[in-house]
């Protein structure tokens, strides 16, 4: 009972405290939205459709603030001594870890309402209803590995080298899965390079929704995000032990 | 209690949002695309027929008929307009907006030269269905085949290329795996007057060209210049798919291509764009579209400062007008969107290119509707007949001796439906 009410609180006052930070979500939120409406939309010199761009963008712009979210957050919490704080306050670190969650994912559904709107007003993008909830759905609980991989670099970074690393991790992976240009067009060792990345089949999964994706199999890149998932979880864990000693 | 009311009216923002995002139109199906058409002057795509009634049945033309049929069918009046198959761009590269762009100016179908093999894939299904579409159906190549450092390896496209005879068979084998319709080589002579890239040899065009014929497939070959059309006839090409202009054709090549049964698709709107370009800029003021912003873009490029000798223009006409009399099978392919030419539209140039090279008005609306069908073996598209896809134009009365007429078509149906 107490504990729920933990949770609760504890995602309530993350939302409030980045909701009180719009010097943070502004730009985070307008970010993706910019870049899709500049590169998806008004520069679209790829072989996409605006469909096309619209899933590849929208992938884009989960991606970044989920990592974003909890990397810089994280090692700032650290820096601070924050984190400090709240170990050896009552609630349980896993209600800070999913309260984060719980604010990087209403960030996201922002980011992608936000998205969905401008790509069928300015782009003319046409789905139906299933497949506009399909993908938010895909797109959201997709985020799960890229928030995990925030989270590592949140617990192993200063809180001044975070951004950079972020961008240095997220950026090149983003290109990789084909996100800015579609992946066909990619020398043939990106394709091999791709099949690595979480962007990658999360990607995949999201334009397996309007039909798009390269053919494979969707359990497959599934099963690619829930390992990397467990991979990232372990190493987040032991990361977390050893910061403890 | 404030938290939960907080909760609820997020969900319901977040419904109300996705629940009004734009989706695709349908129509009612069982009676949009099922109807009687008619009195109209058909061109069945080889020539004008005495019917004067089409009856189309979920998006198949199922009939003909000279009386109104007794059926309970959506009936549209007409008074005597010309209605033709839709028109088909035999030589296009298609990516992103090309197929809906194409419709819009009545090319129901479009044969792809050379472009993703998994844009490819995914609309094949859509050419035996009747499915309400926005876009043309599509054939294609998907990758060509060339030599290492080779035309098209220019667009970093991961194009595989071909270093051997022996490795042709492979080479065609991986294609059509990947879904190709058809083998698309591209060849140039060694030593030939206009040097393009590096070209594969003539061994292993006529390795590749076999090995297609052996799938059971056609092999269709990009020549810039006489002597690599020789070259490519004698190897066995079903088809080129470029003129050329370095000379006229000569009377062996001509005699070559008819007794093989080579096609060619002429792709002068490019030549011309090339050559002179004034023709767009001609039929633009005198036509006056509307044209999308990707099309007037694509139109604007050029292709840089390229000088040739005014007799080339003459060259290209004449050849095209030589092989036509010796009733070698003319194409029309626009090659867009190249510099100069545009989706859809340049097919409307093309036509005009072969009308000035002496085709009669027919022979220009067969280049573009049953010739292609029948050299590339579509199955439902180029003709008006019982089981074929109905994909229409309705043209103005004057069509029967007004070429221009296609600029402005009254009406456009793709599968039965209209746009």
């Amino acid at each position: 009972m107490l504990n729920q009410n933990l949770y609760v609180k504890e995602a309530g006052y993350d939302l409030l405290s980045l909701w009180r930070t719009p010097a943070f979500f502004l730009p985070a939120i307008l970010f993706p939205v910019t870049f899709y409406i500049f590169f998806g939309i008004v520069f679209n010199f790829s072989s996409g459709s605006g469909q096309y761009m619209l899933v590849s963008y929208a992938c884009f712009g989960m991606i970044g603030p989920a990592m974003f979210n909890y990397a810089t957050a994280v090692a700032s919490d650290r820096a601070h001594g924050w984190l400090t704080l709240k170990r050896i306050a009552p609630m349980p670190l896993s209600a800070y870890v999913a309260a984060k969650y719980f604010s990087s994912l209403v960030f996201a559904l922002c980011i992608a309402l936000i998205l969905f709107v401008t790509g069928g007003i300015f782009a003319g993008v046409e789905l139906y209803a299933w497949q506009w909830f399909a993908l938010l759905l895909v797109l959201l609980i997709g985020t799960l590995p890229f928030a995990l991989i925030g989270l590592l670099l949140g617990l192993c970074l200063s809180d001044k080298g975070a951004p950079a690393v972020v961008n240095l991790v997220y950026l090149p992976m983003a290109f990789l899965s084909g996100l800015w240009v579609p992946i066909q067009f990619l020398p043939e060792t990106a394709q091999y390079i791709a099949y690595g990345l979480p962007a990658y089949h999360y990607a995949q999964l999201a334009h397996a929704v309007i039909g798009t994706s390269q053919g494979h199999s969707i359990w497959l890149h599934v099963a690619a995000l829930v390992g990397f998932t467990i991979l990232l979880t372990v190493l987040v864990h032991w990361r977390y032990q050893r910061l403890s000693h | 209690m404030k938290k939960i009311l907080l909760l609820l009216a997020a969900v319901v923002a977040v419904l109300a949002i996705v629940l009004n995002l734009p989706t695709p139109k349908t129509a009612d199906v069982a009676n949009d695309n099922s109807f009687v058409i008619g009195p109209v002057n058909i061109f069945d795509g080889e020539k004008w027929r005495e019917e004067k009634f089409v009856v189309v049945h979920e998006g198949w033309i199922t009939k003909l008929s000279m009386q109104r049929p007794d059926l309970d069918l959506p009936y549209r009046e007409t008074q005597g307009q010309v209605l033709m198959p839709g028109l088909i761009d035999a030589h296009v590269h298609v990516w992103g907006e090309a197929l809906q762009q194409s419709l819009n100016f009545g090319v129901t179908t479009v044969i792809d030269m050379f472009g993703d093999p998994n844009f490819l894939q995914q609309h094949k299904a859509a050419r035996a269905e009747t499915r309400q579409a926005k876009h043309a159906d599509i054939f294609g190549a998907g990758y060509l085949v060339t030599a290492p450092n080779g035309h098209g390896t220019q667009y970093g496209i991961p194009v595989p290329t071909l270093s051997e005879p022996s490795a042709a068979p492979e080479a065609v084998a991986k294609r059509l795996d990947s879904g190709s319709d058809f083998i698309k080589i591209v060849y140039t002579h060694a030593g030939a007057a206009y040097q393009h890239a590096p070209s594969i040899s003539y061994t292993e065009l006529e390795a590749t060209i076999k090995a297609a014929h052996q799938a059971q497939h056609l092999a269709v070959v990009h020549v810039a210049d006489h002597a690599s059309a020789m070259d490519a006839v004698k190897a066995g090409a079903d088809g080129l798919v470029h003129g050329f202009f370095d000379r006229p054709a000569n009377d062996e090549l001509v005699q070559l291509m008819r007794s093989n049964g080579t096609f060619i698709i002429p792709t002068m709107a490019l030549y011309e764009g090339m050559l002179r370009g004034e023709l767009n800029d001609d039929l633009l003021t005198a036509e006056n579209p509307e044209l999308p912003a990707s099309a007037k873009a694509s139109l604007n490029k050029s292709f840089g400062n390229t000088r040739f000798p005014a007799h080339f223009y003459n060259n290209l006409l004449l050849t095209t007008e030589r092989l036509y009399q010796a009733g070698v099978p003319i194409l029309a392919g626009s090659d867009a969107p190249n510099p100069t030419t545009a989706h859809g539209w340049s097919l409307l140039v093309e036509l005009d290119m072969l009308q000035r090279a002496g085709l009669p008005l027919e022979s220009v609306l067969h280049a573009a509707t049953a010739a292609p069908a029948k050299a590339f073996a579509l199955p439902h598209q180029g003709r008006i007949a019982d089981g074929m896809k109905a994909d229409l134009l309705l043209l103005d009365a004057s069509a029967t001796t007004n070429l221009r007429a296609l600029f402005h078509p009254q009406a456009v149906w793709k599968n039965g439906f209209e746009l």
